[in-house]
């Protein structure tokens, strides 16, 4: 058949065996096949671990604690583990699921550098930003809390923080972590912060910083609050503010040493005296502006030890330009000298290299130490002390005998041999509240009465004012005794004054009955150091009160100025200092006037604004000042309303050719009632105002204790979180 | 690998049949193994196998200068049998002429252990190609009978710059004493050494101080070895190793400069004594004259071993240019450079001040004491500018000044 014979024929031509070709390419992939039968069901597992018993809310009291356990740097990774709690030890839950409250974190890590010495330097934080504004940047040390957290024994408040920046430790350095922990509980945010010091390696930690301390900067500032009191303690502060970060609206520096010399003496710094704000922008989204050109240091801010202490507390007698011209920042070293500045005295410098050699710490021509020991706090100062013995012949209408004792540095003192530069004795009363004052000159310019020696050897004498400084005719019960005065060379050289010392004496009573003690002169001090008053010449707070009276308005010194009608304020002293520290929290101006008072030549006198006080705590603290609960209401039976004056300019101008007014009389006379004065002189809103007139009866009665005595709905105590 | 061939025999070969025989069928290592000779009895000595045998097929070879042919003619050339269908290399099993048949390859006799890894064979020894090498256990043609010659190698005889030559190192076999061997510091010459020619079979003699001194005697005593020779460096190889590294700042001072920091004792801070003020007077940190040399307090050497440099005691001794005297026990200076001054070595840079050398203004001369810093140039306009600061001159670092320069500039 043929065809077939043609196929078998094809068949064996192509079935004829030739050299092999190369693999062909694979072919595509077939399609998936169907799913197979479901297998056989397997065998029931065993039965699985137990698990963690869920914990139980628990119960805490308010407040924060946070104590941080260990840190270490491995691989680039750093963690640090921590442990929060109540001020009770109470663990604290994180999340504020288990307790109240839910705990939120910062933190911050830090190398420390340090010199040759092993003395330590400043700090580098691994932790940055870098804070732009316009086409400037600055870096800028931060904070973190973007890591992750890890709950290490959450029923003890114990966790740990892996941060986020990657951490490449620098060896042979102090490490110090960071932490800013803030609670949110029953409406308010509670904080507080800690550090912990560590080496990478694993090392004991030789080298720390401390410059100033939390101890010292709380004498002022009671709770250290930076940045809205996320941050407690200068330990953290100098992670942060150190030469590494700047504010790059202004150019300023904000490492501490700069930024904190420049804060405290704000007002004060030769280029806010020239006219130049000292700014500083609050960095990250805040913007805010803080300008610290207001601020007074309340003591010589020559006496650094009022800051520095701690381990390194003597540093800033190292002379160190950065340091320096952050206080004297109107010095320059480079010639031409900028406008405004004036050339150092020791001419130009090329770098701190040389500074020793003339502000050593102490010695040559201006040792760091020398300069800044002003008399006020040199313990080589003659101390002056008067001791107030008896009063005597104090009855209605007697010219008083005082007899006090004389020393000075502890040896007494023949002041008719070696007369003081002022003395001077201040009787006021009653005792009740002082209503009345008058002084007689004992030595000094204006001196009268008698001054006689009892024992001159010890130091005792006796004065007796003239009669104008008798006991007034109708005084009654008892009056108080002070006296002031100093040591001074010429005009031109320092006061070495005495701190003033009070005696009650009896004038009706059988036996004395001092003022009731309000302030705790050493609380003052704790912040103002050594108060002092008038240039100098009055020392301690208590004698302030014997002038600074209830009856005592600032009509001496209030400026004067023709066809003007004023309302002078009272100087008493528990509206006056009120006033004077609540400052720029007041709502109403609050001016004194000053020393020199108003002249013809300067009618205006000098007006001190004290509106602008920055007091550095918190203002609700009336224990800063306050003797125990001497703040509580009511007032003492006997504390009398306060005095201020509407003046009434009689005077036209055109009647002299000067502008002050000679004619001034009272034209209203303005008793404010005791509680509502001293409430009202910080609480100095007029609808508050409004408030204590409209619980006060028109015979003064004051009702106040109704609603803020002990234990009231509004106690003073309560209201102000004490 | 073929075992050697030995020799053809030159002397009575029916004793060395007999000795063969005994030394093929018994190996003194394993006594136990005597049915491994059967057929011996009768033809060698009963001893021949016996390591304290006079008759030991050892002795038996060496008195008959090593001559294995006769061993061979009996139990083959390859002494693994032969005739005597008794093979040597039954107990001689890596071979008859290799060294382990008669010495361990690290014998533990004496003080060998003492120095094996610490030093080659060929230290002490000349060392054969093969067992029948001249002068190893054959010498011309004869048997050449331990102990083995001492031959001392690279090290013993080791001359380094900063020892003592010396004598030849020698080995007395009579007393076991090595000597003029640098190993054992006995070239180095320093009678403070304990025991620099040490005895063979004794110990203890290779102690912190058998060598050398502790410290040797050209140093001071209670000088820790570390403040001047790494603790990390090779010790008895012919170097002497001062220092970190090369130059001055081996041993103190740094890269830049040879003063300290750092001191001997690795000190850095300024605190400690032997850092001090060094760079404030090398770089004249404060400016108050130009930078002044080491040779102002030191005698500078000119190379490590220079007389007076480390041949006493440290610390260094101050030889204060002009006179003047350093007071250690407070680390004070009392000398023209600082006029009436003290300054504490380590007290820091406020030492130095305008009034610490002179007063302000000096007493006497014409000076008044209402004299102000800037009046100074009134008189000493070489000395100070207008603002009372020291004029300085020349390149960084080489500056001169007229101000303490020893000489009034008036």
């Amino acid at each position: 058949m043929r065809v077939f014979g043609m196929v078998t024929l094809l068949g064996l031509v192509c079935s004829c065996e030739g050299p092999a070709g190369p693999a062909g390419p694979s072919g595509d992939e077939g399609p998936t096949g169907d799913d197979g039968e479901p297998g056989e069901p397997g065998e029931p597992g065993g039965p699985g671990d137990d698990g963690d018993t869920p914990l139980a809310p628990w119960l805490t009291a308010p407040g924060i604690e946070v104590e941080i356990q260990s840190a270490s740097i491995s691989g680039g990774v750093a963690t640090v583990t921590y442990r929060i709690a109540d001020p009770n030890g109470v663990p604290l839950d994180r999340t504020g699921l288990l307790t109240d409250g839910m705990v939120g974190s910062a933190f911050t890590l830090a190398w420390l550098d340090e010199d040759d010495d092993n003395e330590p330097l400043q700090y580098t934080s691994y932790i940055t930003r870098v804070q732009t504004v316009g086409e400037v940047s600055a870096v800028q040390a931060t904070s973190e809390s973007t890591g992750t957290f890890e709950a290490v024994d959450r029923a003890d408040g114990i966790y740990r923080y892996t941060f986020a920046a990657t951490v490449t430790p620098e060896a042979g350095r102090t490490h110090t972590v960071g932490i800013a922990a803030s609670r949110a509980h029953e409406g308010e945010t509670v904080r507080t912060s800690a550090v912990h010091h560590f080496m990478p390696d694993g090392a004991r930690v030789a080298t720390t910083r401390e410059v100033v301390n939390d101890e010292s900067c709380s004498t002022c500032h009671g709770e250290i609050e930076g940045h809205g009191g996320r941050y407690t303690t200068t330990a953290m502060c100098v992670m942060c503010h150190s030469p590494q970060t700047s504010d790059p609206n202004t150019g300023n520096s904000v490492d501490f040493k700069v930024m904190i010399h420049k804060i405290h003496r704000g007002a004060s710094l030769p280029s806010v005296i020239g006219g130049d704000p000292y700014v500083i922008v609050g960095g990250g989204s805040n913007n805010t502006t803080h300008d610290y050109s207001t601020v007074h240091f309340p003591q010589g801010i020559a006496r650094c030890d009022s800051c520095h202490a701690g381990e390194q507390g003597v540093f800033w007698q190292d002379a160190e330009r950065v340091a320096c011209v952050s206080c004297h920042d109107n010095i320059a070293f480079s010639t031409p000298v900028p406008e405004g500045m004036v050339l150092h005295s020791g001419g130009t410098q090329p770098d701190d290299a040389p500074c020793t050699v003339c502000h050593p710490r102490s010695g040559s021509l201006a040792g760091v130490a020398d300069v800044h020991l002003m008399p006020a706090f040199d313990p080589a100062s003659p101390a002056v002390a008067v001791e107030l013995q008896s009063v005597t012949s104090s009855g209605p209408g007697q010219q008083p005998i005082v007899q006090f004792r004389v020393t000075v540095n502890g040896a007494p003192r023949n002041i008719q041999a070696q007369p003081m530069a002022l003395l001077r004795a201040t009787f006021s009363g009653p005792n009740t509240d002082f209503a009345r004052y008058w002084q007689a000159t004992i030595q000094g310019g204006g001196a009268t009465g008698t001054l006689a020696a009892v024992d001159a050897a010890d130091g005792v004498f006796t004065y007796q004012p003239v009669a104008a400084g008798a006991i007034p005719a109708d005084a009654t019960g008892s009056y108080t005794v002070g006296m002031e005065g100093y040591l001074q060379g010429a005009s031109d050289q320092p006061r070495y004054t005495l701190v003033g010392p009070m005696l009650a004496f009896p004038v009706t009573d059988e036996v004395a009955l001092a003022r009731r003690t309000v302030v705790d002169p050493a609380l003052c001090n704790s912040c103002h150091y050594d108060l002092q008053g008038h240039g100098g010449s009055r020392r301690g707070a208590l004698s302030c009160l014997q002038c600074h009276n209830p009856n005592n308005a600032n009509d001496e010194r209030f400026a004067r100025l023709e066809d003007t009608d004023v309302f002078v304020e009272t100087v008493d002293f528990k509206v006056m200092i009120h006033k004077i520290h609540a400052g720029e929290d007041l709502t109403q101006p609050y001016f004194l006037g000053g020393f020199p008072a108003p002249s013809a030549a300067d009618p205006d006198g000098t007006p001190i604004d004290f509106g602008e006080t920055r007091y550095p705590r918190a203002l609700q603290d009336c224990a800063a000042c306050h003797d125990g609960d001497t703040f509580a209401l009511p007032l003492a039976d006997g504390v009398l309303p306060s005095r201020h004056e509407v003046r009434e300019c009689l005077e036209a101008p055109a009647d002299d050719a000067d502008l002050l007014c000679e004619n001034w009389p009272i034209a209203d006379l303005v008793m404010t009632p005791p509680e509502t004065a001293v409430c009202t002189s910080c609480h100095d809103a007029p609808s508050t105002l409004i408030h204590a007139e409209v619980m006060t009866t028109e015979d003064g009665q004051e009702s106040c204790a109704t609603c803020h005595d002990p234990g009231s709905v509004q106690d003073v105590a309560t209201v102000h979180g004490l | 690998m073929p075992r050697p061939r030995v020799g053809a025999g030159r002397r009575d070969r029916s004793r060395a049949l007999i000795v063969l025989g005994l030394l093929a069928l018994s190996c003194a290592e394993e006594r136990e193994r005597e049915d491994a000779c059967p057929g011996c009895d009768g033809i060698h000595p009963a001893g021949i196998n016996d390591p304290a045998s006079d008759d030991f097929h050892g002795r038996e070879l060496e008195r008959r200068d090593w001559d294995f042919a006769l061993c061979a003619s009996c139990h083959g050339a390859e002494l693994d049998g032969g005739a005597a269908a008794v093979s040597c290399v039954g107990c001689h099993q890596d071979g008859v002429t290799t060294c382990a048949t008669c010495h361990d390859a690290e014998p533990e006799t004496a003080a060998h252990p003492a120095h094996v890894g610490n030093a080659s064979c060929a230290e002490c020894h000349q060392v054969p190609d093969r067992w029948d090498a001249e002068g190893h256990i054959l010498r011309d043609g004869r048997a050449d009978s331990a102990p083995a010659e001492v031959t001392f190698g690279e090290a013993a005889r080791r001359r380094p710059d900063f020892a003592a030559a010396g004598d030849p190192p020698s080995y007395d076999p009579d007393t076991g004493a090595c000597s003029g061997v640098y190993c054992h510091g006995d070239s180095l010459g320093d009678p403070a050494a304990a025991t620099p020619r040490p005895v063979w079979t004794a110990s203890g003699q290779a102690e912190c101080g058998s060598c050398h001194g502790d410290p040797p005697a050209s140093h001071a005593a209670g000088t820790p070895c570390a403040t001047c020779h790494p603790t990390d460096a090779p010790h008895i190889d012919g170097a002497l190793a001062i220092g970190t590294g090369g130059g001055c700042s081996g041993c103190h001072g740094s890269e830049d400069s040879p003063a300290p920091p750092r001191d001997l004792s690795g000190n850095t801070s300024r605190l400690a004594i032997g850092v001090g003020a060094h760079r404030g007077h090398l770089e004249a940190r404060l400016a108050l004259r130009g930078p002044m040399p080491c040779s102002s307090c030191h005698q500078v050497p000119d190379e490590t071993t220079s007389p007076g440099h480390i041949d006493s005691a440290s610390p260094a001794e101050v030889t204060l240019v002009g006179g003047g005297t350093w007071t250690r026990a407070d680390a004070t200076c009392s000398s023209w450079c600082h006029g009436d001054g003290q300054p504490i070595w380590t007290g820091g840079a406020g030492q130095v001040s305008c009034g610490s050398c002179h007063g302000i203004p000096p007493a006497g001369g014409s000076h008044t004491p209402d004299m102000e810093l800037t009046d100074c140039a009134g008189c000493h306009p070489a000395t100070v500018d207008d603002f009372g600061n020291i004029l300085r001159s020349g390149p960084p670092g080489a500056e001169t000044s007229e101000h303490m320069d020893g000489s009034l500039d008036l």
